[in-house]
């Protein structure tokens, strides 16, 4: 008996000591890269590397958001946000609102429609890149928000997901609407939109990061530095040639761009989970 | 306050035809109530008086207005589901009070109407609540709640018990008539439930394949059924049917068939009545006895006898008797036939 206890005791904390190692060293690079963001440059290129921080912390983080290299840092950041936030609340307007075309009305084409969104799903943005691109520069969108944002908001995974979540919905819930007098766009913003949150919510995390995380696009119409996102501006900040890369404030950058991510993952997590417990039907 | 007429009322879904055409004049503040065996079209046809489903000819009227080609909100109607279909995200006081917001009505009458129906159901202490926080008999309230709260012309109602135990099934059942009769709206009631039907209905429509076999008070068609399908419907246990070869020269029906109903045999020893049969097995269920038994041939019949009479034995050979006016005389279409 009191051998299966101990023999169980083992078990869970071998697992955990597993999961500590895990995650130590998922986490190393992580913070190598907050170490180098707190020591001059000198520190980082001579071997040994730094493994605790040091003491240029707000040093380097001023002139990483102020100055940056080629943009502040603050400033990618802002269009960062500004594309994360387009794409990710695009997507849910459009693909909620297609779904709902989708399951909700006959339409001659129906089906013609909804395999075409389907389809988009094997045309991702590295794929159609060079027409975009065309079609982007053709409405004179290079450099600026809509261009970042609008040709990456489409998307047949939302569609997919939001027509799934709608098929489970009861008949009898749009009918009782309709007999209630509630006209197709009603029934839409009082009763079906409520019962999405917590799908928005989830899908609202995953398209924020996916948008945040966007380099290629980015990378292709910003040439302006005032417009770079921060994704690829991390890239932007190495050297070409001889110059003599400023690590410090890379890192800085680096993880200053991770901020907002897990700020968004925490607080939408609570949403998420809330949203679980008392999930309706 | 309305009266609802079905002209001719036919539905097909592609190719299917589902209603064959339906006839009825229903009087302002009927209770009528739609009852046959599941997929015989009952839905289908209430579901074309609420305005959920179009009507492939013929006409649906209220108070005289073809109505045909209105939306269900401009119908003037309310409609009670079998799964209740309360909106799960809204507190019962917004589930009652939805169809009146939409209908632009000022605040302080929302109000009133919702507190007056909640009192009406015993819904005071639940408004607050989620749809999911309550029972099911709860919910079915609330249901009928949202129902009364916009004052129409006219309730429909589909299986609205059906999701209920026994009990609260009796219970609502008397609720949905008080309530029914008290506000004197016109009532269109599906189920499949005979009882349900017997004891709501004023007239009751029994459907069979998309037909109405017939249209008339309950216990007009318990006494008197159209055709053979009614009779086997309406009663319970069912009505018993023999054929010219299991009567043998007692009875002559033909190539029609005889119908009896449980209630009206009587078993006496052999050589005193019509027919002879053997006892198979006996059901006491306290205040009343059924007794399945088999005639020379093998086939099946049900009798039934008052609770406190003598069980016969599992196996006695008996005779049944009746009295010749209980007989119901039916043709080889199941029409009924006067009696010879
Ligand atoms: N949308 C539809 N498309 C095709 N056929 C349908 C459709 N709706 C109903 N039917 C058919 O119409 C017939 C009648 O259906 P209905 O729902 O009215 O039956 P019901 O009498 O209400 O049965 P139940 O007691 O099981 O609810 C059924 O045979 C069904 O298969
Ligand atoms: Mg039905």
């Amino acid at each position: 008996m009191s051998g299966m206890v101990e023999k169980r005791g083992a078990g869970y904390w071998l697992t955990h000591v597993g999961l500590i190692i895990g995650v130590l060293i998922i986490f190393f690079p992580i913070w190598l890269a907050f170490v180098a963001s707190t020591v001059t440059q000198p520190e980082i290129v001579h071997p040994p590397m730094p493994l605790w921080p040091g003491d240029q912390f707000f040093n380097n983080y001023r002139s990483a958001l102020v100055s940056g290299i080629n943009a502040p840092v603050a400033r990618m950041l802002a269009n960062s946000m500004v594309m994360a936030l387009g794409i990710a609340l695009g997507k849910i307007l459009i693909s909620i609102l297609s779904a709902f075309a989708i399951v909700y009305f006959r339409f001659p084409g129906r089906k013609v429609f909804f395999w075409l969104i389907f389809l988009t799903l094997m045309l991702p943005v590295e794929v159609r890149i060079v027409p975009t691109y065309e079609v982007v520069a053709g409405f004179g969108m290079l450099n600026s928000y809509s261009g970042l944002i609008f040709p990456l908001i489409a998307s047949a995974t939302a569609t997919f997901l939001f027509r799934q979540f709608f098929m489970t919905v009861p008949d009898e819930l749009a009918e009782a609407a309709r007999v209630d007098g509630a006209r197709p766009m009603r029934f839409f913003w009082d009763i079906l939109l409520p019962m999405s949150r917590t799908n928005i919510a989830a899908l609202f995390v995953i398209l924020f990061i996916y948008g945040w995380n966007q380099y290629l696009w980015p990378l292709l119409i910003t040439t302006d530095p005032d417009m770079n996102t921060i994704v690829m501006g991390i890239k932007q900040m190495f050297p070409s040639g001889d110059d003599i890369a400023d690590w410090p404030v890379i890192m800085a950058t680096s993880i200053l761009a991770m901020v907002p991510p897990i700020i968004v993952v925490i607080s939408m997590q609570k949403l998420f989970i809330r949203g679980l417990v008392d999930s309706e039907k | 306050m309305a009266t609802i007429k079905l002209d001719a009322l036919k539905k097909s879904f592609g190719k299917v035809d589902v209603i064959h055409g339906v006839d009825i004049d229903i009087k302002d503040g009927e209770f009528i109530v739609i009852v046959g065996p599941s997929g015989c079209g009952k839905s289908t046809m209430l579901r074309m008086v609420a305005g959920l489903e179009t009507v492939t000819s013929g006409e649906v009227q209220i108070n005289g207005v073809g109505v045909n080609d209105k939306e269900p909100m401009d119908r003037n109607i309310a409609m009670v589901f079998q799964n209740y279909a309360l909106y799960p995200h809204m507190s019962v006081f917004d589930n009652m009070a939805y169809g009146l917001k939409i209908a632009k009505t000022p605040k302080e009458e929302i109000a009133e109407r919702v507190q007056a129906a909640a009192k009406l159901l015993q819904l005071e202490e639940y408004l607050e609540r989620k749809p999911r926080e309550l029972s099911g008999g709860q919910r079915q309230r609330v249901a009928m709640g949202r129902a009364i709260v916009r004052k129409p012309d006219v309730f429909l109602f589909d299986e609205p018990l059906s999701n209920l135990d026994a009990k609260l099934r009796v219970q609502m059942r008397l609720e949905i008539k008080q309530l029914q009769k008290s506000l004197g709206v016109t009532a269109l009631y599906v189920t499949h439930d005979q009882v349900e039907a017997m004891t709501l209905a004023d007239r009751m429509i029994v459907m069979n394949g998309g037909v109405a076999d017939q249209i008339g008070a309950p216990l007009e068609v318990y006494k008197n059924p159209k055709t053979a399908f009614v009779a086997g419907f309406i009663g319970s246990p069912a009505t018993n049917f023999l054929t010219a070869t299991d009567l043998a020269g007692v009875v002559e029906v033909g190539d029609g068939t005889l119908g009896i109903r449980p209630e009206h045999l009587q078993l006496c020893p052999a050589g005193e009545g019509s027919l002879n049969v053997d006892v198979l097995y006996t059901e006491a269920l306290g205040a009343e006895t059924l007794i399945h038994a088999k005639l020379a041939n093998g086939a099946p019949i049900t009798v039934r006898q008052d609770g406190q009479m003598e069980l016969p034995e599992s196996g006695a050979n008996l005779d049944v008797r009746w009295q010749a006016d209980a007989v119901m005389l039916f043709d080889k279409n199941g029409q009924r036939v006067a009696n010879a």
